[in-house]
């Protein structure tokens, strides 16, 4: 686990930010955003397996102020599932970290993304399907209560993490088998690459190529 | 009974009803999931009240054998990108025209990778945006939204099949007598019509490439199609009054197509899919949904399945019914036989 002083990154970080602009900075803008990197390691492994949008949601704990620990939880909401897509219809509640992927190298939120999830959240966070696949760990944006925030910083730490819920998923307009689902969610977060793969043929239809290329 | 009750960040496990209460804010609205975990499978799932919440539980009450699940329940949360990713560019689409472009992928049965469109559809999907007006005019019809993928699909062939066609057509020639004359009289008139437009369509790019008019490029393909009705309909009565009557295929009641207005790209796409004799009335099936995007794929392919199953041993006569069949159900009838040869063809190869 990486110890890290909060303070101190946060008011280097705002002293950069005045240094370029000269002026003060409001405080309610730059976020810092402590994130367990498995999350990303998890997804980066799913990708393995679907060619779809997708989204996670995580519970956030606040530090000091504007500093948050995104807890290494994770649920997976009720969400139909298609290439360019994601509708999620269950919440973890208030105050949660919403990440979800951009199909390919789109790198920036949509229109609707501003809209909708980024709205809706009160941390939204992208990251690009490419980035997962090469295996970079980097959130790309992000949404600081709605707003895009003038300074942020993501440090991430390392965690297991643990599978709060998951939900009913439709992908490409099909219901997944809830159970397997379930299943299939806990392995790929516990890193356990033989069982997500088994469950992964089960879940996922046989026109899927990528699980025809796969060599786990 | 086991309740997972997903609330502020946490999870909780309840085991009885009554350890719900004050869990449970009836101002809000909550997705309950019920799970019978015997089966492994889902029972049901609902968007209650919190006030409606407990009282719907009560049928579970004694049963230990369920897992409920409750969330709270938000109005869909979306994220959309409207970016279309074609190749290694991006372009940026209304959602009109994502859901018009994705429809015709869906029909051309486009493989998606990583959510980037292929480039040979660059020029199909470009003209439906440009054939797509960025406000709200005309979006909720239907036929024009289809006939616009019919322009798209057709302008797609134009220009990325045309070549094909002549060593289709040649192959044809030498390989098939069975009424011969009149399908290679059709490609011939086809193959004139589709230069015809090919050439319009230069002919008015060149001068025009700025000013986009999409009114007139479509109003050609129109004028062409009919055109083309026009001179079957002469031959047609032609052949009817020289030619002595035999049973032919039921006149279909919308227009007959040939294989040169088919995707044969598209089609080869399809059969890689399908590549064993099993796949046949699948690849008919597509065939046809390719010329009829209203048809449904599931059920045609049940009934080719049964025709294909019942003349197997005859593939004209199966052919045939097809048609027939087509005819009856008022579908546009694509050249089946000419399909059934490319696929059995493809898979001798």
């Amino acid at each position: 686990m990486m110890v890290f002083n909060f303070r101190k990154l946060f008011n280097r970080q705002n002293r950069d930010k005045n240094k370029q602009n000269n002026t003060t900075m409001p405080e309610a803008s730059a976020p810092i955003i402590f994130l367990p990197v498995n999350l990303l390691k998890a997804l980066a492994t799913l990708y393995k397996y679907i060619d779809t949008e997708f989204l996670v949601e995580m519970p956030i704990k606040e530090m000091e102020k504007n500093i948050f620990k995104v807890e290494p939880k994770v649920f997976i909401p009720d969400m139909e599932l298609e290439y360019a897509t994601v509708y999620a219809e269950t919440s973890l509640g208030e105050k949660t970290f919403v990440l979800h992927t951009h199909p390919g190298d789109i790198d920036t939120f949509s229109a609707i993304d501003e809209q909708s999830i980024n709205a809706q959240s009160f941390i939204s966070a992208l990251i690009t399907q490419r980035n997962l696949e090469q295996k970079k760990y980097i959130i790309d944006d992000i949404r600081y209560q709605g707003q895009k925030p003038d300074y942020y910083s993501v440090v991430y730490y390392e965690s297991p993490i643990e599978v709060l819920d998951v939900g009913l998923i439709t992908y490409h307009q099909r219901l997944l088998d809830p159970i397997a689902t379930q299943q299939f969610i806990e392995s790929l977060f516990a890193g356990d690459y033989r069982s997500t793969n088994n469950l992964a043929k089960r879940l996922f239809n046989r026109n899927n190529k990528k699980l025809s290329s796969l060599s786990m | 009974m086991v309740i997972n009750l997903i609330k502020s960040g946490t999870k909780k496990v309840l085991t009885s009803l009554s350890e719900l209460k004050g869990e449970i804010n009836s101002n809000d609205n909550y997705k309950v999931t019920v799970f019978d975990l015997t089966q492994g499978s889902l029972v049901s799932a609902n968007i209650l009240s919190g006030k409606e919440v407990e009282q719907f539980l009560i049928q579970y009450e004694s049963n230990s054998n369920v897992l409920v699940k409750i969330s709270v329940y938000r109005p869909k949360m979306a994220a959309a990108h409207m970016h279309l990713q074609i190749g290694k560019e991006q372009i940026e689409v209304t959602e009109e025209q994502a859901v018009k472009i994705a429809n015709f992928l869906k029909i051309m049965d486009v493989n998606i990778k990583n959510g980037i469109i292929p480039e040979e559809y660059r020029e199909a999907v470009m003209h439906i945006i440009s054939e797509t007006p960025s406000s709200d005019e005309d979006s909720d019809n239907v036929d024009s939204v289809v006939e616009k993928i019919a322009n798209a699909v057709a302008e797609k062939i134009i220009t990325i099949l045309s070549p094909l066609f002549a060593t289709k057509q040649k192959k044809t020639q030498e390989a098939d007598n069975v009424g011969s004359d009149t399908t290679n009289e059709t490609i011939n008139e086809v193959l004139t019509v589709l230069n015809e437009i090919q050439h319009q369509k230069k002919s008015q790019e060149q001068p025009q490439k700025q000013t986009s008019n999409k009114n007139k490029s479509q109003s050609t393909v129109k004028k062409v199609v009919e055109k083309k009705q026009k001179k079957t309909n002469k031959k047609d009565k032609k052949t009817t009054t020289n030619a002595p009557k035999k049973t032919q295929p039921q006149k279909p009641k919308k227009e007959v197509l040939t294989m040169n207005t088919a995707a044969i790209e598209v089609f080869d796409t399809i059969y890689d899919k399908l590549p064993n004799q099993a796949g046949l009335a699948s690849f008919l099936a597509r065939v046809v949904v390719y010329y009829n995007p209203d048809a449904e794929l599931k059920v045609i392919r049940k009934r080719f399945k049964n025709i294909l199953e019942r003349y197997r041993a005859d593939y004209v006569v199966a052919g045939e019914k097809i048609i027939t069949y087509l005819s009856n159900k008022g579908y546009n009838t694509p050249p089946i036989h000419e399909a059934i040869n490319y696929y059995t063809e493809r898979r001798s190869k």
